[in-house]
């Protein structure tokens, strides 16, 4: 058991020595369309998801997404890309029509009816 | 007619309304509209506090749940800071939590609203909710809302299970874009304990949705790892099915109608190996069936003035047999219980930032028919209204003000006030007070059956306690941050328990050779006020360190303490305080957790014990001290598991430091005629290191 404990903290130290806690860190703030808590989900597991984002936000309220990033081992302009890749427009890069296609229908940000449903006041308790 | 609410207004519309008093506040946040149907899954759903809820709400979502290895409801609370589990004795296997070193059944514990482990479930009930079919597990710390009953002492636990209209839209299941409305689980570990879980749902129409949730689960074989004879964990069998539909009618009408059976069986004791061939061995078996039904139904307000209207019907009937010691020399007891319960909620918000919500309530209760305990032909029935009013002024405070009665028919008219008020005096920061009263009608003879896993003699007093009144006040004090730190968020939140009792009914192990059940009231001590009493200080830190590692550290100080009977023959000796046997003054927790891109995640759980008070056993001189210590220990736990489209596979340890009780059943070689024979003196694992794996597959 003390082995075991030990071993655990030696693969904590290895991780957590290795891992980008310590890297240097950019913020960033830009427009990302969506609609909804789904549509949140979905932009920011892309960003976590792209090597050396260390922290991403969306708010869906005024579609500004905030990204953490190093700019050693990303560059801002695949930060917008990898959000396009999962069907979602910023002002840099609009999201193919295959992306957009793969979007949920509930999170379709592009048609009116879907922006007047989420803007409702009732509903959404996200 | 859509109107403009202030952030106050719409935080009380979300809060409250019927969808909460009905089923609980959801992990799973859905919304119906014309255009399609949809549902949002919250992010990070493993345990998140409430940050606007005015009672200290967290709810343990999916993601929390997987990390539980196994299997029902009394083993979902490993990786909780705040819920201890623990076995009653070593033979029934059965699990009990425990919320600040009291036990379970001081807080409330429904599913979807409807009490559930109470009367004769009051010992196994837990198990009866397999993993598998949970949604999400809402604990609330600290008294509860009077609109949910007046049993809640030290907390509320409501479980919600599946929703059939939200798997039958294809919610994100097992594997992220699992869109199936079939999914299978199966479990096994090295001690062949065997589980299987199959969930469907289909929408039929617009307006219905159906759903069957089943169980089926085994455990065939008997292991005897510590060689004292006994069955480290029972034998046992569960087959557990739920059918419910959901009716999603026009208007803002809607219901939810479940229909649910189980069997279960669970037997343990000696397995006969060290004794001569025709001895009698010492057995318990617990065998019981249920058939339950609930019904709910509520009306949300389409236009005007914020309004809803709800009810909830919950009809049951529940048999126990339990047989515990040498065939045709034991303990029979066999108990059946029907109960009904109706309850009609009303909630109207006549301004914004102020809501009232009121109702009334009817329980009934029969037990026993034909059976030979002293609960036999108890019938008990509890009318009670209640009213709530909630005051939001702002955004940042929020105060609720609750007072139940209810008429018991024994206990006659039972006041249950309550007040929650939460204050945020800064963005992310937010402090929560709580007080009120609860009280239960305790059975005692029902509600400890792992108590007759010894050879103790039974004195139950001058006069049977069949059915004894608790009630407690509990006040709690809370302070929770989420902060920010190098960019990753994080929860620190500080707490501060106290229940004191002002009437208890009290199991006392503290006498040699007897178990004795009695009643104990505020003042009989004088020295000590109440006749029981809680206090607890309770810290926890989460924090995702990096977008892969999350970090819980908890710790928690809890003095848990009740009077008992001196130990001496003078009569008039006032009672004495003792410490709760069992429960350890110190519990710390760290859980690590780490996820890869390729969605695998690594979970362990390290879990400390503080020295547990325990009575002595065998035999004592007079003047020995009654109780002695059990070593402070540690439990590890790991798991690793791999999502994939449409399934997850996991493989994990239970204990793997493979600490052990060592002689968890006292005398156990001469259980047919020793009168130190005693299995109720548990304070650790009875099974060794255990190993796991299971699937989910969602088709």
């Amino acid at each position: 058991m003390r082995l075991l404990s030990k071993l655990f903290a030696f693969t904590l130290l290895v991780g957590l020595s290795t891992s980008s806690l310590w890297a240097q860190k950019v913020e960033v703030t830009f427009w990302v369309d969506g609609v909804c808590g789904m549509c949140e989900d979905r932009i920011e597991t892309a960003l976590l998801n792209a090597k050396g984002v260390w922290a991403a936000e969306w708010n869906a309220s005024n579609h500004q997404v905030t990204v953490v990033y190093n700019p050693k081992k990303i560059k801002e302009l695949e930060l917008h890309q990898a959000v396009a890749a999962v069907g979602h427009d910023t002002k840099k890069v609009k999201a193919t029509d295959a992306a957009y296609a793969k979007v949920h229908g509930c999170c379709k940000y592009r048609s009116p009816e879907v922006r007047d449903e989420h803007n409702k006041p009732k509903g959404h308790s996200k | 007619m859509a109107r403009t609410k202030s952030f106050a207004g719409v935080y009380l519309g979300v809060l409250l309304g019927i969808p909460t008093l009905l089923y609980g506040q959801s992990d799973t946040t859905r919304r119906r509209g014309e255009l399609q149907e949809a549902q949002v899954i919250e992010r990070g759903t493993s345990t998140t506090i409430q940050y606007k809820d005015p009672g200290l709400k967290s709810v343990i979502g999916q993601g929390e749940l997987r990390k539980a290895a196994c299997c029902n409801l009394s083993e979902s609370f490993e990786t909780n800071a705040s819920v201890d589990a623990s076995f009653t004795d070593a033979v029934t296997g059965t699990r009990q939590i425990e919320l600040f070193g009291l036990a379970g059944k001081y807080a409330q514990i429904q599913t979807e609203m409807v009490p559930l482990v109470r009367g004769v479930l009051a010992n196994q009930g837990l198990s009866f909710v397999p993993g598998t079919w949970i949604e999400s597990i809402q604990l609330t710390k600290g008294i509860g809302s009077v609109v949910n009953g007046h049993e809640s002492m030290t907390g509320q636990i409501n479980v919600e299970l599946l929703k059939p209209e939200v798997l039958a839209d294809g919610a994100k299941g097992f594997a992220q874009e699992g869109r199936g409305d079939l999914r299978l689980n199966a479990y096994t570990n090295n001690a062949a304990r065997t589980e299987v879980n199959g969930i469907w749902a289909k929408r039929l129409s617009p307006h219905w949705s159906v759903g069957l949730l089943t169980h089926g689960s085994a455990r065939p074989l008997a292991l005897d790892m510590n060689h004292d004879g006994f069955m480290d964990n029972p034998l046992g069998a569960q087959g557990n099915a739920l059918f419910r539909a959901k009716w999603e009618g026009r208007r803002g009408w809607e219901g939810q109608y479940s229909l649910q059976g189980l069997v279960d069986s669970v037997r343990g004791g000696d397995m006969g190996h060290s004794t001569a061939p025709g001895t009698p061995l010492w057995r318990s078996g617990i065998r019981h069936s249920r058939l339950s039904f609930t019904g709910k139904t509520g009306w949300v307000a389409q236009r005007g003035m914020e309004r809803s209207f709800g009810s909830i019907v919950n009809v049951s009937s529940t048999s126990q047999r339990a047989r515990f010691g040498m065939p045709g020399a034991g303990v029979v007891w066999n108990t059946q219980q029907q109960s009904a319960l109706g309850q009609l909620l009303y909630q109207l918000e006549p301004v914004e930032g102020l809501s009232f919500t009121g109702g009334a309530s009817l329980a009934v209760d029969a037990y026993g028919q034909g059976t030979d305990i002293p609960e036999d032909g108890l019938v008990v029935q509890v009318p009670g209204v209640f009213l709530e009013g909630t005051w939001a002024p702002t955004s940042s405070v929020t105060a609720v003000a609750g007072i139940r009665y209810d008429r018991h028919s024994v206990f006659g008219g039972q006041w249950a006030p309550r007040l929650h008020v939460r204050w945020s005096p800064a963005d992310r920061h937010v402090i929560r007070l709580a007080a009120g009263r609860g009280w239960r009608m305790a059975l005692p003879y029902l509600e400890q059956l792992g108590y007759l896993a010894s050879n103790r003699t039974s004195s139950f007093g001058a006069q049977p306690l069949a059915a004894f009144q608790e009630s407690a006040w509990n006040a709690g004090l809370s302070y929770v941050w989420n902060f920010r730190l190098n960019y990753r968020s994080g929860t620190l939140a500080v707490e501060l328990h106290s229940t004191q009792f002002d009437q208890v009914a009290v199991y006392d192990l503290w006498k040699p050779r007897m178990r004795l059940v009695y009643g104990m009231q505020a003042g009989m001590n004088p020295e000590q006020g109440p006749a029981s009493a809680s206090n607890s200080a309770n810290i926890t830190m989460d924090y995702s360190l990096t977008k892969r590692w999350d970090v819980r550290v908890a710790y928690r100080y809890q003095d848990v303490w009740s009077l008992y009977m001196p130990n001496s023959v003078v009569p008039e000796d006032p009672p004495v305080a003792l410490d709760m046997p069992f429960v350890s003054k110190h519990r710390g927790m760290v859980n690590v957790g780490y996820h890869t891109r390729s969605k695998w995640h690594w979970d362990a759980t390290v879990q400390g014990f503080g020295k547990k008070p325990l009575p002595v056993l065998g035999l004592q001189e007079p003047g020995e001290p009654v109780y002695t210590y059990s070593p402070a220990f540690a439990l590890i736990n790991g798991q690793v598991r791999k999502e994939f489209r449409f399934a997850d596979v996991y493989l994990g340890v239970e204990n793997a430091g493979n600490v052990r009780q060592k002689d968890p059943v006292y005398d156990s070689h001469q259980a047919a005629t020793s009168p130190f024979f005693d299995a109720t003196v548990v304070w650790g694992p009875i099974f060794g290191r255990m190993f796991y794996v299971g699937t989910n597959l969602s088709l």
